[in-house]
C-alpha cells in the first residue's frame, strides 16, 4: 500500500526515510566468513519457546521409568517416537511429521539466563550483555533488502513476549528500526480491536493533526529529516494499514475456538504470515507454568504436565493445520512448505523426581522439535539413554552437542542467512559472531554448524 | 524506491575487504578463536546523542537566550576555556522555558506543572536558576528519581523479597545526601542473621540467587546449592563495576593478556591471580539462605549474610565445597586480599570486608565513578563510556598511553577536577549534581548556530537531547494529563511509576488495570528489567511511537473525561487561548506560538472536544514531549 508522501510528517522526496537515514547512523561493518552453506528452504519461521521448561522424557524423548505415571496411554508411532496419547490427543496429526533432536544440551540452569539465551541465541555474559541483541533483530537486519515497497509490518514479530522472564531483549547494538515489534495478546484485542472500532480513522485524523502542528512551529519540522520522525513514520505505516487491524478483528467465537493464550498466538501467527505484509519471524513466548517442581503429575493441580501438554496440543494441532492449508508465497506451496516451526524450551528437566513429587531443571539432555520449512519429516536426531540423563549419540557429525545457539544457526539455514558471518564494529569491540563457538558466557565449546542434517 | 531500500540496505551492512592474511600460527588456545578480528574503533554514546539532538533540535521552536554566559564554577572554566583556546563555536545558553522543564526532569523525574513554569518564567531574580536547582536536588521526587537510576546499576528487583527495602535504603542515602563513601562502607560490611533486617544486605541477594544452583533442595540441612566463590566472584564484580567503573568480568576467568589486549590496555596487564585477590576481600563471608517448612524450599527471604567463612581458599572451600557453575575452575591456592588498583590488604586483624570500605574510597578512581556516573545522566555523555568500560591507562594527558591508543575521557582535566571536588565535598552526591546543574555548561541550549560537527561532541558545545527514560515517560504522560496512576507499593497506593521500587513493581494484571500496558511502555522505553544487563539506551524507536500513538495508556488519558486535564478545560469555559496555554505549559513546559495558537484553533473549530482531544494527542506524540532538551 502506497503511503501518500504528503500525510508523512515533513520528509522530502524519501519514502523509506527510516531505512536510508539509518545507514548514516550505524553503517555495521560485516565480515562473512564463507564457510557455511544456507540451505534457504524457508520463507518465514515461528519459533514457539516454551518458558519454564517442558520435561523431555515425559513426551518428546519419553523413557519408561518408575516415575512415569500409568495413564500416559503411549502409542508407538515409530520404533524410535512413542507418544502420549493422554497428554497430545491429535498425537497422530503431528506425531509421524515432526522431527526432534533429543540431543540438545543448555549451558544454564535458572530461568531468566534460560529465556535470555532462547532469545538471543547465546549465553549471557554481563560482560558484553547490554550490546547483545535478540536474534530475531539479526533476522530483520538480514532479511531487510527483501521488503517489498508494500510491506509495512516489522520482519521481526514476537507475541507475549515482554511478559516472558526476561522481557523482550531488544536490538542491542544493531539499530533500533530491527527490533522487535511485541504484541501482548492477553490486551491487544482490545487496543486494536474493540474500543478503537478496528479501524484507523482516529488514528489518522490525529496525525493529520500532529502533522499540522509540527508545521505551524516558526522553525518548522519541514525540511529537516530527524530520527525521530523517521520512527513516527515508520509506525504511522503499520498503523495506518488496514490490513494490520484486520489481524485483531476476530470474532469472540473464533478466539474461543483457538482457546488458550497459545492458541491465539498461534491463530495470530498464522494471519500475520498469510497478510504477507513483511513480517517474516515470529517469537511466540508460552508463558504458562511449565515449570513443575513440585506435584507435576497431581490432576488435583490446576496446572500440571497433563493440562499443558493438552493446552499445547490443541494450539500446535490448529497451528500446523492452519499453515498446511494455507497457500504459500509459491504457487503449489503451503505456508508450511514455507514456515520452519520451532518448538523449544530453555533447558530440560531431571530423570529423577523430588522430594516433592516435581522435576527441577536439567541442561544434559533436552528436546527440540522442528517441522516445516524444508525440514524433513520425521528425523529423529540424537539418542539419549535409559532415563534421558545422559546423551549417548549426538545425532550429528560433531562431538560436541547441539545447542539453542545452533538450533538458531539453523533457523539462519532455513531463511538462508548466512551463520558465519560476524560485526565487527560493536561498542565494546569484541566481534559479534552470528554463531559463537567459544561462548564467552558459557562452559563449553560449541560446534560451528547448523542441525543440518535436519534437512536431509 | 525499490532499488533505493536496496542501496539503503547494502550501504548498512558494508561488507569489509580483507585483505589476504598469513594464516595464524598452529594455537592450542582455541579461545583465540573467538576473539578474531576485534576492532577499536566503536561508535560511541556520543555520536549517537549528537545525531539525535541534530535531528530534534530544529522541530523545539524556542529562541535560545541571549544572555551572556557566566562562568558560574570549576566546570565553566574548564569547558569555556577550553572551547576559547580551541576556538571551537558553542550554543547558547538555554531560554528559560528550556531550563525549567530540563531541570525538573533531570532532578526529579517529573514534568513542571503549569504553575510552576508561569512562576518560573515570571521570577526576574537573576538566580532564579539557582534557587531552582537547590529547590529540586534534596527533594522526594529527587530522591524517586535518582534512586531509581542507582537502582538499575544495582538490579535491585524483588526476586528475593528485598527489593523494596533495599530501593527505600537507597532512597534514603540521596535524600539525606549521605556520604557517598560511608554509603560504600555500610554496602560492602554488611552482615545479618537475617538479611531483611539490615537493608543494606539487599546488594547481594540478586548474586546469591544467580549463584544458586536451580535444583529443589532436598532437605534444610543441603548446603550443596551454591558455590560460594562463584558468589563471592559476582559481588566482586558488581562492586568493581558500580563503585570503580571498571568492568573485571573478563579477568575473574582469565588473565587479560591474551583477551584484552585492543579492549583495555589496563586490564590487559591484570591476571586472574589479581582478580582473586580482590575478591578475597569478601572471602570470610558466607550466604546461608533460610528454609521454609511450608514450600520444603528455600526461603530467600531471610538468609544469614555473615564473616564467619574459612576465606578466599580455592583448593577446598569446605565444608560444603561445590562445583563452581558460574566460572571456570580456579587453580588451588589461599588467596590474601589485596586491592586490584594498588595492591593493598587489610591491616593485621582487620576484618578484610572492613578494610575494602576503607581502601576503596581513598583511591581517586571511586570519585571519578562517582563522578561519571552523575555526569553521564545530566550531560548526557559521559566522561566515558559506558560507565563500567574507564581503562586506567587512558586517563592522565600527561602521561599518555602508547599509539593507536587514545586518551579516553571527553575532558580528563575536569574529570579529574570534579573527582577531587567530590572527595572535598565530604562525597555528596548532591553536591555534584548541583555543582553540575548550576553551571552555564549544563545550561547551554540544544539550538546551535552554524554546522555542527562531530568533533565538537567533547567539548559539551551544546546541551544534548536525551529520549525520557521509561519511568520519566510513563509519569509525563499522566502528568501531562492529570490522570495519575494506581498502582501499589507495600499495601500503599502510589500515582507514579517513579515512586515504586522498581520496574516489577508496575506488575501484571493483579497489581494494576494497567500494568502489562505500562510494563510494555517501559520496555519501549529501554527500560531495564534488572535481571539482565539493560540495552544502550538514549534511543528512539518504531515501538515507542507505536505505542505512544495507540496503547491504552495514552488514549485513555488524551480523552475529554474522568476528570483529565482536556476534560476539567472544557468544562471550565475558559478562553481558547487560555486553555491552548494550559496544555501546552503541561506538556511541553512553554506557551504555544501564534502559528500553532492558529492551527489548534482550525482544529478547535470543528469539534471542540474532538479537537481539544487531538491537540493533546498531537503535542504528547511530539519529539519536544519525549525529548528531554
Amino acid at each position: 500500500m502506497n503511503i501518500d508522501r504528503r500525510r508523512l510528517l515533513g520528509l522530502t522526496g524519501l519514502a523509506f526515510a527510516g531505512t536510508i537515514f539509518e545507514q548514516t547512523l550505524h553503517p555495521l561493518k560485516v565480515k562473512a566468513a564463507g564457510k557455511t552453506n544456507p540451505r534457504g528452504t524457508a520463507r518465514n519461521c515461528i519459533y514457539i519457546a516454551l518458558n519454564g521448561a517442558i520435561s523431555q522424557a515425559d513426551c518428546w524423548d519419553f523413557k519408561q521409568t518408575r516415575y512415569t505415571p500409568t495413564d500416559f496411554d503411549m502409542q508407538q508411532i515409530k520404533p524410535d517416537l512413542a507418544l502420549s496419547k493422554t497428554l497430545f490427543p491429535n498425537y497422530a496429526e503431528w506425531g509421524p511429521k515432526v522431527s526432534l533432536v533429543r540431543s540438545m544440551k543448555a549451558s544454564e540452569l535458572v530461568h531468566f539466563t534460560g529465556q535470555y539465551h532462547l532469545q538471543t541465541g547465546r549465553a549471557l555474559n554481563v560482560a558484553v550483555g547490554k550490546e547483545i541483541p535478540a536474534f530475531g533483530t539479526v533476522i530483520a537486519a538480514e532479511l531487510d533488502s527483501q521488503r517489498k515497497n508494500s510491506d509495512t509490518f516489522p520482519v521481526y514479530m514476537s507475541l507475549s513476549l515482554a511478559k516472558n522472564r526476561v522481557g523482550a531483549i531488544g536490538s542491542g547494538f544493531f539499530p533500533a528500526k530491527f527490533t522487535g515489534v511485541d504484541i501482548d495478546t492477553s490486551v491487544v484485542f482490545d487496543v486494536f480491536g474493540g474500543a478503537n472500532g478496528g479501524s484507523t480513522d482516529v488514528l489518522e485524523r490525529r496525525f493529520e493533526a500532529l502533522k499540522l502542528l509540527s508545521e505551524a512551529s516558526p522553525t518548522g519540522m519541514g525540511n529537516k529529516e530527524t530520527e525521530y520522525k523517521a520512527y513516527y513514520n515508520t509506525a504511522f505505516q503499520i498503523l495506518d494499514d488496514k490490513r494490520w487491524w484486520n489481524l485483531f478483528n476476530v470474532d469472540e467465537k473464533t478466539r474461543k475456538e483457538y482457546g488458550s493464550e497459545l492458541g491465539l498466538n498461534c491463530m495470530l501467527a498464522k494471519n500475520i504470515l498469510a497478510t504477507n505484509a513483511g513480517t517474516r519471524f515470529i517469537y511466540i513466548s508460552d508463558n504458562t507454568q511449565w515449570d513443575h517442581h513440585a506435584y507435576i503429575f497431581d490432576h488435583s493441580r490446576p496446572s500440571n504436565h497433563y493440562t499443558q501438554c493438552n493446552n499445547f496440543d490443541h494450539a500446535f494441532t490448529r497451528l500446523l493445520h492452519d499453515l498446511e492449508s494455507t497457500p504459500g508465497h509459491a504457487p503449489g506451496k503451503t505456508l508450511l512448505d514455507e514456515t520452519m516451526v520451532v518448538v523449544t524450551s530453555e533447558f530440560g528437566r531431571v530423570p529423577y523426581m523430588n522430594n516433592v513429587a516435581g522435576r527441577d531443571h536439567y541442561d544434559q539432555t533436552f528436546t527440540s522439535l522442528f517441522i516445516g520449512g524444508g525440514v524433513k519429516p520425521g528425523r529423529i536426531v540424537g539418542k539419549t539413554d535409559a532415563d534421558a540423563s545422559k546423551c549417548i549419540d549426538p545425532g550429528w557429525d560433531h562431538q560436541e552437542h547441539p545447542y539453542l545457539d545452533n538450533a538458531v544457526a539453523t533457523m539462519y539455514s532455513a531463511l538462508g542467512i548466512d551463520w558465519g558471518k560476524s560485526v565487527q564494529n560493536t561498542p565494546s569491540g569484541r566481534a559479534y559472531n552470528y554463531l559463537q563457538t567459544a561462548p564467552i558466557g558459557g562452559s563449553e565449546f560449541l560446534s560451528g554448524d547448523a542441525i543440518d542434517t535436519l534437512f536431509v | 524506491m525499490r532499488t533505493a531500500v536496496c542501496l539503503g540496505f547494502a550501504s548498512l551492512l558494508t561488507l569489509a575487504q580483507t585483505p589476504p592474511q598469513t594464516p595464524p600460527a598452529q594455537n592450542p588456545d582455541r579461545f583465540e578463536k573467538a576473539h578474531e578480528g576485534i576492532l577499536s574503533t566503536a561508535p560511541d554514546k556520543g555520536k549517537q546523542a549528537s545525531q539525535l539532538t541534530e535531528a530534534v533540535a530544529a522541530a523545539t521552536p524556542l529562541k535560545a537566550s541571549n544572555q551572556p554566559i557566566v562562568r558560574k564554577n570549576l566546570i565553566d572554566e574548564q569547558i569555556f576555556s577550553r572551547m576559547e583556546k580551541n576556538k571551537i563555536p558553542h550554543a547558547p545558553l538555554a531560554s528559560d522555558e528550556e531550563f525549567v522543564r530540563r531541570a525538573y526532569l533531570d532532578a526529579t523525574g517529573a514534568l513542571p506543572s503549569p504553575d510552576a513554569v508561569r512562576a518560573f518564567l515570571a521570577d526576574r531574580d537573576p538566580s532564579r536558576r539557582d534557587k531552582l536547582v537547590d529547590a529540586l536536588v534534596g527533594s522526594d521526587e529527587f530522591a524517586n528519581e535518582w534512586a531509581w537510576y542507582w537502582g538499575d546499576l544495582f538490579g535491585t528487583n524483588d526476586t528475593a523479597g528485598t527489593g523494596s527495602t533495599f530501593h527505600f535504603y537507597t532512597k534514603q542515602w540521596l535524600k539525606v545526601d549521605r556520604p557517598y563513601n560511608e554509603v560504600f562502607a555500610d554496602i560492602v560490611t554488611a552482615f545479618a542473621k537475617d538479611h531483611s533486617a539490615v537493608p543494606a544486605t539487599g546488594f547481594y541477594s540478586g548474586a546469591n540467587y544467580n549463584a544458586t544452583r536451580a535444583l529443589s533442595p532436598t532437605d534444610p540441612d543441603n548446603y550443596y546449592l551454591s558455590n560460594r566463590l562463584d558468589f563471592i566472584d559476582e559481588v566482586s564484580v558488581n562492586v568493581s563495576r558500580i563503585f570503580l567503573g571498571l568492568n573485571i568480568d573478563c579477568i575473574s576467568c582469565h588473565n587479560g593478556a591474551g583477551h584484552l589486549n585492543s579492549i583495555n590496555l589496563y586490564l590487559s596487564h591484570k591476571k586472574r591471580a589479581e582478580f582473586h585477590q580482590n575478591a578475597a576481600f569478601f572471602g570470610k563471608m558466607r550466604v546461608i539462605d533460610g528454609w521454609s517448612d511450608r514450600v520444603l524450599n528455600i526461603d530467600a527471604s531471610n538468609a544469614i549474610y555473615d564473616d564467619s567463612g574459612p576465606g578466599y581458599h580455592t583448593a577446598e572451600d569446605g565444608p560444603f565445597a561445590t562445583e563452581a557453575e558460574t566460572r571456570f575452575p580456579r587453580a588451588p591456592h589461599n588467596y590474601d586480599p589485596a586491592f586490584l588498583l594498588t595492591g593493598e590488604g587489610p591491616q593485621p586483624g582487620e576484618n578484610p570486608r572492613h578494610a575494602l570500605g576503607r581502601i576503596v574510597p581513598t583511591h581517586i578512581q571511586f570519585a571519578r565513578a562517582a563522578v561519571n556516573l552523575v555526569w553521564s545522566r545530566l550531560m548526557v555523555v559521559g566522561f566515558v563510556e559506558p560507565y563500567d568500560g574507564f581503562d586506567l591507562d587512558r586517563l592522565d594527558p600527561k602521561n599518555p598511553p602508547p599509539a593507536p591508543w587514545t586518551i579516553q575521557p571527553t575532558n580528563p582535566e575536569l574529570l579529574d577536577a570534579l573527582a577531587r571536588d567530590f572527595q572535598a565535598s565530604n562525597f555528596s552526591i548532591q553536591h555534584v549534581i548541583k555543582t553540575i546543574m548550576k553551571s552555564s555548561a549544563y545550561q547551554l541550549s540544544t539550538h546551535f548556530d552554524g554546522e555542527w560537527k562531530d568533533a565538537y561532541i567533547p567539548y559539551y558545545a551544546r546541551r544534548f537531547a536525551r529520549v525520557m527514560t521509561g519511568p520519566e515517560a510513563a509519569d509525563a504522560i499522566a502528568a501531562a494529563t492529570n490522570r495519575p496512576y494506581q498502582f501499589a507499593l507495600l499495601g500503599q497506593p502510589v500515582s507514579k511509576v517513579l515512586e515504586l521500587a522498581g520496574p516489577s513493581g508496575v506488575g501484571g494484571r493483579g497489581r494494576s488495570s494497567e500494568g502489562l500496558v505500562v510494563s510494555a511502555l517501559l520496555q519501549a522505553f529501554f527500560q531495564s528489567n534488572r535481571q539482565t544487563p539493560a540495552t544502550l539506551s538514549n534511543q528512539a524507536s518504531s515501538i515507542q511511537a507505536m505505542l505512544m500513538m495507540v496503547s491504552p495508556v495514552v488514549g485513555n488519558r488524551v480523552a475529554g473525561d474522568k476528570g483529565s486535564r482536556v476534560a476539567a478545560l472544557l468544562e471550565s469555559g475558559k478562553s481558547d487561548a487560555d486553555i491552548l496555554d494550559e496544555v501546552f505549559l503541561a506538556s511541553l513546559a512553554r506557551r504555544p506560538t501564534d502559528g500553532e495558537v492558529k492551527a489548534c484553533q482550525h482544529l478547535l473549530a470543528k469539534d471542540r472536544k474532538t479537537g481539544l482531544e487531538d491537540i493533546q494527542w498531537a503535542l504528547l506524540n511530539s519529539p519536544e514531549f519525549l525529548l528531554n532538551h
